[in-house]
């Protein structure tokens, strides 16, 4: 196997084959350009200094690389784990009773999600929630989604509901290597951590999801009394 | 002293000029673009179709997404950003964005769209009138990415970069719908043909190209764009400790979810899972500085199918792991693809005759 060389493969003379030396610099020009601003957005968007922040801002910087989604840094996901929380898997429950207490319930991602990568959507859409939970500003939007989907087109009136966030984290190398089955369960409940807890109920004539306060704290059955943040 | 540094300046930027105009302007073999538009194309057409079950509970009325959010999200994070887990910064929505799929009516309008998107990206991997389906493909690859961000992960970004450069050269001159019709209807006179099959023809070449300076602009832009990914991933590798003390792959393997394979097995022999993980920091830092060297490049590809073909399962990152491979295919030379081809060629279709590779000095 060669590898490919533009450079070799055609001409071996300087400037043969090349665009006038107007039309070089013109496209130099708009190279040095791009990857300046590749640079700048790679740079503002992991941890940004007041520099390329301020770079970022400057009109059309931002609008070239947000439109073409060429900002990211290639940082925290791309390293694939740093060995914390947030790398762990996130799953979403929900429960949602009507008037008739007929009772629809949900969790994604699912195993049953084919292909996989549809069930990757959904874990990663699982782990915004889980990730947005610990900022009080942006906790529930998308469990507020979550709930209205889910709710259909039931009056809102006479919904009850819980959702809740988990964190489910996964074995060291001990556990993994334990003798004992029970420690070695990469599923067993010891394992799941709640990081977004919160009822689901009607205010105002509109569907709300109200975040249980107490972290840490699983969300009660529908219908049964909790303190709610308003 | 003063006339001796203006003349290693004058040297310097005489040397650099030089190397930037080979470099860039080199007019290259447009075949080279071809493996990979039909990569990404596949990739693209993939990751859209996967949408197809989900398409209303993403996207319709009442759906997990609606745009409000989407614009609301945006604004609420943005004074919170640095206290958010950077996993999820990456993927919030952008200030500058825009997707048609915001602006259809009904779930009816959504459902059109959709399978319209879905038939460019199939008209753009065929390479048919790819100067315009390449680009119809990144509006509507980036029109997905944009209406749910959240949904997004390590592909996209490859993805996203690798189709915008495929724009800018001729991606559909070479195994692709538009080389069968040039073939058919050549506008240049053409070398005579070979008793070889006009569909070997087709998928071994354009007839009577010659070097594209725009494809080497695209490939030269592919190539460096992942330089700068594989620097990245290497360095932030560096900065956590589970890849320093050799945990890392550990990580991957043992997030219970994700996995396609379960290889916690190599639990019993962590030693093992340290070498994998020093290797793939290894094999991530010495990508970007052992690929521009021309001996080295051949095992610096095949090392990374190696790579890529064993993360895949153990972290379910199957579309990230074969975009990477996908993006790779822009540092393979295109004569040893079209000789591989060639064979095949041969080989199916019992061309008794070599196939003319017209303009391949």
């Amino acid at each position: 196997m060669h590898a490919a060389d533009p450079a070799n493969s055609i001409s071996p003379n300087d400037d043969a084959g090349m665009p006038s030396q107007g039309v070089r610099t013109v496209i130099s020009f708009l190279l040095f350009l791009h990857f300046f601003a590749v640079a700048i957005g790679m740079a503002s968007s992991w941890s940004p200094s007041a520099l390329t922040a301020a770079v970022r801002r400057v009109p059309t910087v931002a609008p070239y690389l947000e439109l073409l989604w060429i900002d990211a840094s290639y940082f925290p996901l791309h390293r694939l784990t740093q060995g914390n929380l947030e790398d762990t898997d996130a799953l979403v429950e929900i429960e949602i009773q009507n008037a008739d207490g007929v009772t629809t319930q949900a969790t994604f991602p699912s195993d049953e999600m084919w292909p996989h990568q549809r069930f990757r959507r959904y874990a990663r859409f699982a782990e915004h929630l889980a990730g947005l939970a610990e900022t009080e500003s942006v906790a529930s939007l998308l469990p507020q989604d979550v709930a209205v989907h889910f709710a259909g087109d039931v009056d809102p009136k006479k919904i009850k509901g819980t959702l809740r966030c988990r964190r489910h984290k996964m074995l060291d190398l001990s556990e993994a290597t334990s003798s004992d089955r029970t420690v070695r369960d990469p599923y067993a409940e010891r394992l799941y951590e709640d990081v977004y807890s919160a009822n689901v109920r009607q205010f105002r004539g509109q569907i709300q999801v109200r975040k249980i306060e107490a972290k840490g704290e699983n969300a009660p059955a529908a219908g049964s009394s909790s303190k709610e943040t308003p | 002293m003063t006339s001796a540094i203006l003349d290693y300046l004058n040297t310097l930027c005489q040397v650099f000029g030089r190397g930037w105009n080979r470099f860039w302007f080199t007019p290259s073999d447009p075949f080279a673009l071809a493996p990979v538009r039909i990569g990404a194309g596949l990739m693209a057409f993939y990751l859209v179709a996967t949408y197809t079950p989900d398409l209303e509970t993403f996207f319709g009325h009442k759906g997990l997404i609606p745009v409000e959010s989407l614009k609301s999200l945006e604004l609420q994070a943005r004074n919170v950003r640095p206290f958010l887990p950077p996993t999820i910064r990456e993927t919030l929505p952008r200030g500058s964005r825009f997707s048609y799929l915001d602006y259809l009516p009904n779930d009816t309008g959504l459902w059109a769209a959709h399978i319209a998107g879905l038939v460019v990206l199939a008209l753009f991997t065929a390479g048919c009138f790819t100067r315009l389906t390449s680009i119809l493909s990144l509006v509507v690859f980036l029109s997905y990415v944009h209406r749910g961000p959240m949904l997004t992960a390590q592909v996209e970004p490859i993805l996203a970069f690798v189709m915008l450069y495929l724009c800018l050269g001729p991606a559909g001159r070479s195994l692709s719908v538009d080389a069968c019709l040039a073939a058919r209807c050549p506008t240049e006179p053409v070398a005579p043909p070979r008793q070889s099959s006009s569909m070997a023809r087709a998928c071994a070449s354009v007839p009577q190209f010659s070097g594209s300076v725009a494809a080497t602009v695209a490939i030269r832009l592919i190539q460096v764009h992942l330089t700068l990914v594989y620097a990245m991933m290497g360095i932030g590798k560096l900065a956590g400790e589970v890849w320093w003390n050799g945990l890392g792959m550990w990580w991957l393997i043992a997030r219970p979810e994700m996995r396609l394979v379960d290889w916690t097995w190599l639990a019993a022999y962590p030693k093992l899972v340290a070498a994998w993980t020093h290797l793939q920091v290894a094999f991530e830092l010495g990508f970007a500085v052992l690929i521009w060297n021309r001996t080295a490049r051949p095992l610096i590809l095949a090392l990374s199918v190696v790579v890529w073909v064993f993360l895949a399962p153990v972290t379910g990152l199957v579309t990230f792991s074969l975009m990477m491979l996908v993006a790779n295919l822009a540092f393979v030379s295109p004569s040893w693809m079209r000789s591989v081809l060639s064979r095949r060629a041969k080989s199916v279709l019992q061309v008794d005759q070599p196939i003319q590779v017209a303009g391949a000095a």
